[in-house]
């Protein structure tokens, strides 16, 4: 039976380490003039929701991590528009769900081959990081002054054209996902069977949790040092 | 039903692999074609960029990103000749074809660097138009 304390500490943990780096990982790649937010989607946001995907395949999980990460993004004041950029992140997460649940078996058996995990990290990473783009690219006006459809239009070649990009790191994360997932992560669960016996992870909740504490704290501590 | 989503998947990472390769070539294509000149076009009229530079003194405004000089961007509205600039919205394009749409609030401002890159400090970054080619004057 599936324990929803162990899915809540999961999503909590993902959610923020992706918050947290999109803010200062995805800041310091900004000022090193790299394509932040094809990195930060491509490989970041796919490693994050993949992995969580394959220790726990919960339906439902990536739009919560994607909140959480949206959630704590909102704090970070090295952007213009913090509500563009969380209602993106978010958007990202509910992208990812809604392929992966589509395409997806619960036990992953059409992921065997190296080709079916490449063109799945190809898709996912593209269609995440174009919506994420597109749903920027329609708020940000929005909130400052008025939207209009054809300025989207004429930028839809560049969006499609840094999707390439994005699609193609994806297809390098998600093959990485899946090696680090069977790396025997103290994450990985509370209670698991090894050599025949029931084991407790006794670390799983306090790294879970300490971990996500420690993300939300420096976050904010950096928000309030910054507005203050 | 799972072998054939197997093979769409690898069609739709083809397509959007494709779909990328074609936007790329369009999006440098446009861009070559838009760079190759010092001009900036102004309500459909073209005027140099170092002439502008000449005749309109820089200023120097404070943004998020630190310090940014150029000409107010109001000024050169007046510059290019409009007579009732509050009238309008602008659209500021770049040369790969991004465009903005500013008020004259905004215009007010903004600043346009040597480079041809436009800065408010009230709005966001997304505002910030790059390699600008073209101001088109719009009704509001």
């Amino acid at each position: 039976m599936k324990n929803k304390m162990r899915i809540f500490a999961l999503i909590i943990f993902f959610g923020s380490i992706w918050g947290f780096s999109e803010i200062f990982i995805g800041s310091f790649l900004a000022d090193q003039e790299l394509p932040y937010g094809i990195i930060m989607t491509g490989f970041f946001a796919m490693i994050f929701l993949t992995l969580s995907r394959i220790i726990y395949n919960q339906k439902g999980m990536q739009i919560a991590i994607g909140i959480t990460a949206g959630a704590l993004k909102y704090f970070n004041p090295f952007v213009g528009c913090n509500v563009c950029s969380a209602i993106a992140i978010m958007a990202e997460g509910l992208v990812f769900e809604l392929i992966w649940n589509y395409f997806m078996n619960y036990d992953f058996s059409q992921l065997k081959s190296i080709k079916m995990k490449i063109s799945i990290g190809i898709f996912t990473s593209y269609m995440v990081y174009v919506s994420g783009f597109i749903l920027t690219q329609i708020l940000t006006p929005l909130i400052y002054s008025n939207f209009y459809f054809e300025n989207l239009i004429s930028f839809m070649p560049q969006i499609f054209s840094k999707g390439l990009f994005a699609g193609i790191i994806g297809g390098l994360s998600i093959p990485i996902a899946f090696s680090l997932s069977n790396i025997n992560l103290s994450l990985k669960d509370k209670i698991y069977y090894r050599e025949g016996r029931l084991r407790i992870n006794r670390l799983f909740y306090p790294t879970t949790f300490g971990i996500s504490a420690i993300c939300w704290i420096i976050v904010l501590a950096n928000w309030y040092i910054f507005i203050s | 039903m799972i072998f054939n989503r197997g093979k769409i998947i690898h069609i739709l990472a083809i397509s959007v692999i494709i779909l990328g390769i074609i936007s790329t070539i369009y999006v440098n294509a446009y861009k070559e074609k838009n760079n190759s000149s010092n001009e900036i076009i102004i309500n459909g009229n073209s005027f140099d960029i170092s002439i502008i530079f000449s005749n309109i003194n820089e200023i120097k405004i404070i943004t998020d990103e630190g310090e940014k000089s150029g000409i107010p961007l109001d000024q050169l509205i007046d510059y290019s000749g409009e007579n009732c600039p509050s009238c309008f919205k602008y659209q500021i394009i770049g040369s790969d074809g991004y465009k903005q749409t500013v008020t004259w609030q905004d215009m007010e401002n903004g600043v346009i660097s040597l480079d041809r890159i436009a800065f408010f400090p009230h709005l966001a970054h997304s505002f910030w138009v790059r390699d600008i080619i073209e101001i088109e004057v719009k009704k509001i």
